[in-house]
């Protein structure tokens, strides 16, 4: 979606009213559902469900089904299915579809279809109030999780970053790019071509991974509080960044989330999970609207481009944060150079921050370090949803992470890997 | 809400070398046609994704690669019970294999699962990062394996 994006800016051509729909029914409503149920029930909710120290073998996706009853596990994978079937319906495969051109997409909707994704989205909604639900009853209501919650070893102060539509709304899809400072209040407002003044990265020489910072501020070091310029992406990023949701019901899990947790900004790293539901209500409400508006079907799918292809920048949101398409081209449209700032890449520095806050917390002179201990540690890396294989453009397939427990004078004393 | 009845899902990543046979096999399908009430899906490397492809098909034909076991090339079924499980401990749900997704599908929505699940696999000598493209015993095999595809299509449920 960013790269089609960024291709109307390169072509200099805005699609029509109804792509722009379509577009957003695919993007902001099915691609959002399923990314987020996926990481909801099958990432976060193991530990909470079966507990963050529960065994490894019971602390997954089926443990969660087992404890919670099989019949959520049907409508899960019912939730993701219709997700997935709209991503097909329109664009021809779900996963990389062929479908975005510079002004438009190449395939309208039928009223058949167009039925179907009605009929889709009204169960969305109903499994995102259950989901809201199942994680107040679960999480809110337990009294040691909320503690964890809001323990000090899972909290990071730091910047935050969404896209914001014209009544500062979370916006997945299009809009300007907003930053609030460390108390909630606007730093900035740009509009994606501008990102070059206020985005730049930093470089360590032990990852391959950048480190972005609010570049006015300048590189300041992995530092929180005010005036760092470090900054949170994501779904935390996004309602932090916001004036609020752009659908009823997601605006008023929102109200509950900030008045729960004691005001805006919210800077408790594992909120993130709850602030990502609240993002999957907005979703599955938007996929409706979208799939009952009657411009929906129009054929009117596609402006024809006209001018001569040479610049373009996009940026929306994806399921893990801002993300930046840049790329200058020849004359044929042809990509030359190409900038990509990916979602996980500007939670680089908050997500290697809040990992040592967690093991700080709980790596203690004479304790035991265990497999519930380093999943302690993993919960902050797993509340951003990392995809590390987007930022870093690895593929090995496997989590090269490892805890390292040193003593006072530095000497490695355990090494605990999940290799 | 799937209409069509015959699912068949091309697993697999074509920047891996063999690993994308399963691609190719239904790009192959592709172009040849396939009769209405079949819906042919790049699949990918879904884990426990692939039951979001099956929801609502009564039969499920899944084309992949298979590492090991025989010479590469070679074409091999398996029903659903005869399905290998993976090895080792998963460390992601995309770790998690046909047979793992396809027991807690069944066990969780057995309503919502296809009736059958048949899996046309195509041996390969291993698979490359960054790589496009199939060995040559294998991209001879994608024939094969697309006609015994269709033959799992054109196939009477049930019949083995």
């Amino acid at each position: 979606m960013a790269s089609g994006k960024a291709m109307d800016a390169v072509w200099g051509v805005e699609p029509t009213p109804t792509a722009i729909k379509l577009r957003r029914l695919f993007y902001s409503g099915a691609h959002f559902l399923h990314s987020h149920i996926a990481h909801f029930y099958a990432l976060a909710a193991p530990d909470f469900v079966m507990g963050p120290d529960a065994d490894p073998a019971v602390r997954n996706v089926l443990g969660v089904i087992g404890k919670v009853g099989l019949e959520i596990g049907g409508q899960v994978i019912k939730a993701r299915a219709y997700a997935q079937q709209i991503q097909t319906m329109l664009g021809g495969k779900a996963t990389h579809p062929s479908w975005m051109l510079p002004g438009g997409v190449s395939k309208g909707l039928t009223e058949e279809e167009r039925k179907e994704i009605e009929e889709m989205a009204k169960f969305e909604v109903e499994f995102a109030k259950f989901t809201l639900k199942l994680f107040e009853d679960v999480v809110l209501k337990n009294r040691a999780y909320m503690d964890l919650i809001l323990s000090d070893g899972y909290r990071l102060v730091t910047n935050y970053m969404g896209l914001v539509d014209e009544n500062n709304r979370v916006d997945f899809y299009d809009g300007k790019v907003r930053v609030v400072d460390t108390e909630g209040k606007e730093l900035y407002k740009y509009a994606p071509r501008e990102y070059l003044d206020y985005v730049a990265e930093h470089v360590e020489p032990y990852s391959y991974l950048k480190y972005p910072y609010l570049k006015k501020l300048g590189w300041q070091g992995f530092v929180e509080g005010p005036g760092t310029s470090i900054y949170t992406a994501a779904p935390l990023g996004r309602l932090n960044a916001a004036d609020g949701m752009k659908t009823p019901l997601a605006q008023e899990a929102y109200e509950k989330f900030y008045d729960t947790l004691g005001g805006k900004p919210v800077h408790n790293v594992l909120a993130a999970h709850w602030a990502r539901v609240i993002e999957l209500m907005q979703a599955a409400e938007e996929l409706y609207e979208l799939a009952t508006d009657p411009e929906i079907t129009s054929p009117d799918i596609r402006n024809i481009p006209t001018y001569t292809p040479k610049e373009g920048v996009a940026i929306i949101e994806a399921p893990r944060g801002t993300l930046t398409h840049h790329y200058i081209t020849d004359e044929n449209g042809i990509v030359q150079q190409a900038n990509l700032i990916v979602g996980t890449t500007n939670n680089n520095a908050p997500i290697s921050m809040a990992i040592k806050k967690a093991a700080m917390m709980v790596i203690k002179p004479g304790l035991e370090i265990d497999h519930g201990l380093l999943n302690i540690v993993e919960m902050a890396f797993r509340a951003y949803d990392p995809c590390l294989s987007c930022a870093t453009h690895a593929i090995l397939g496997e989590v090269p992470l490892t805890v390292n427990v040193y003593d006072a004078e530095g000497n490695l004393v355990k090494s605990l890997s999940r290799r | 809400m799937r209409r069509e009845k015959v699912v068949v899902l091309g697993c697999g990543n074509l920047l891996a070398g063999d690993d994308g046979v399963g691609i190719e096999v239904l790009r192959r399908l592709e172009e040849e046609g396939v009769p209405p009430g079949v819906a042919l899906v790049e699949a990918g490397a879904p884990g426990l994704g692939l039951l979001d492809f099956m929801v609502g098909a009564e039969r499920v034909v899944i084309v992949d690669a298979v590492a090991g076991g025989g010479p590469p090339g070679e074409v091999v079924r398996w029903r659903e019970e005869e399905i290998p499980a993976v090895r080792g401990r998963a460390l992601t749900v995309h770790d998690v294999g046909i047979r793992e997704a396809l027991a807690w599908g069944r066990r969780a929505a057995p309503g919502a699962m296809p009736r059958e699940v048949v899996v046309i696999g195509i041996r390969v000598a291993g698979t490359e990062a960054w790589h496009m493209g199939l060995s040559p015993a294998v991209a001879a095999a994608v024939p094969e394996a697309a006609r015994r595809v269709r033959a799992e299509i054109e196939r009477r449920p049930g019949a083995s």
